[in-house]
């Protein structure tokens, strides 16, 4: 039973890489200007939504790829080793930098969407009760 | 210097994998986001080559076979987003409105508060894509010619930092409907942040998932669009 599921897993996982791989093929074929990893997410988005793969074809591999993703990260973040003089340098101004912007984008985007969802309820409950005007 | 690490050319990938798993363990024991295994990875295997001896390039051979997988992982974002079409179509135009707005702001933002704190170009660059989920934000480093290896530190340090403060953070902000509080932690911190994001419920958690892979597509088209401009303040 165990042996299954991976054995499942792995071969969904090949599966997404050979999409993946394909998607890189015709990306360098067309010279497209668009990283082939985002349009490949795009492109499998739509081909779920359609039905056209269903979901349980893939769900398992992704899963365990989305699940175990920081871990392909780690070979980046080790190379911060040699930047490392870079990064002292410029400390405290950086720190700065990344809490200030992380700031200013979580308050735009929640504002926003906090805006524009009030406005939606809004609009809603006007028909609410424009409608029951007529009654 | 054990042998079984000098002699194997796939010491990086083996020596991550180990790494990884054992963090991954005590994550499991400790359930604290004081344990993420990604970071303890990423602070100890550099000690671990410099007390070994081994040169970077030497990890790097084998590392490469774990990299390669981001771009598959990147296409398996489009899994959790199809399975929260529903919430995607009930809630369309606040999840776009809201992300739209977030990547500009992003996008700019973060480049103009590393111009105007005057840190060097480098970082510059790295800084500008550092709100996007890491394998997107190495493409759009590309993309304006950034370094990627010093993005995904950006984007790391980022995520931790969200980790730290994004619930309060909206909180103070009094943003607190769930809807709006998934898509600003979504945008903002990526998936090292949106564990706060599922500690807040399920619609929270969703709107985050979705927030993470939209904004990223929306900051590809937008990125070498803008960039260009951007370009002459530098």
């Amino acid at each position: 039973m165990k042996t299954k599921k991976w054995i499942k897993i792995i071969l969904q996982i090949i599966a997404i890489s050979l999409f993946y791989e394909g998607i890189r093929w015709v990306v360098g074929l067309l010279e497209i200007p668009f990283p082939p990893n985002v349009l490949g997410m795009v492109i499998l988005f739509f081909l779920l939504v359609t039905g056209i793969i269903p979901i349980s074809w893939i769900s398992d591999g992704s899963d365990f790829l989305l699940k175990y993703m920081p871990i392909l990260f780690v070979p980046f973040g080790v190379a911060m080793m040699n930047y490392w003089n870079t990064i002292k340098s410029s400390g405290i101004p950086l720190f700065l930098v990344l809490t200030m912007s992380s700031f200013l984008v979580a308050a735009a985007t929640g504002y926003c969407a906090r805006y524009w969802q009030q406005r939606k309820n809004k609009e809603e409950n006007s028909e609410v009760s424009a409608y029951a005007d007529h009654i | 210097m054990p042998i079984i690490f000098s002699t194997q050319i796939f010491l990086g990938a083996f020596l991550t994998l180990f790494v990884y798993g054992f963090y991954s363990l005590i994550h499991l024991k400790t359930k604290s986001v004081w344990t993420n295994p990604m970071v303890l990875s990423m602070l100890s295997i550099p000690l671990f080559l410099m007390a070994q001896d081994i040169s970077f390039e030497k990890y790097e051979i084998g590392a490469g076979l774990i990299s390669y997988f981001i771009g598959p992982a990147t296409i398996a974002l489009a899994v959790p987003m199809a399975r929260q079409f529903q919430l995607l179509k009930q809630y369309a135009s606040t999840i776009l409105f809201g992300i739209t707005v977030g990547s500009f702001v992003a996008f700019i933002g973060n480049f103009l508060c590393a111009l105007i704190l005057g840190l060097p170009k480098e970082l510059i660059l790295a800084v500008t894509p550092k709100s996007v989920t890491t394998p997107i934000a190495i493409e759009i480093a590309h993309v304006i010619g950034g370094d990627p290896v010093l993005t995904t530190g950006m984007v790391v340090a980022t995520g931790i930092l969200g980790m730290l403060m994004a619930r309060s953070l909206l909180t103070w902000f009094r943003i607190d409907d769930p809807i709006s509080r998934g898509l600003a932690m979504g945008v903002s911190f990526h998936a090292i942040g949106i564990v706060r994001a599922r500690e807040e419920g399920e619609l929270t958690g969703a709107i985050s998932s979705i927030s993470i892979a939209l904004a990223g597509v929306i900051t590809t088209i937008i990125a070498p669009l803008l960039f260009p401009f951007m370009k002459y303040w530098l």
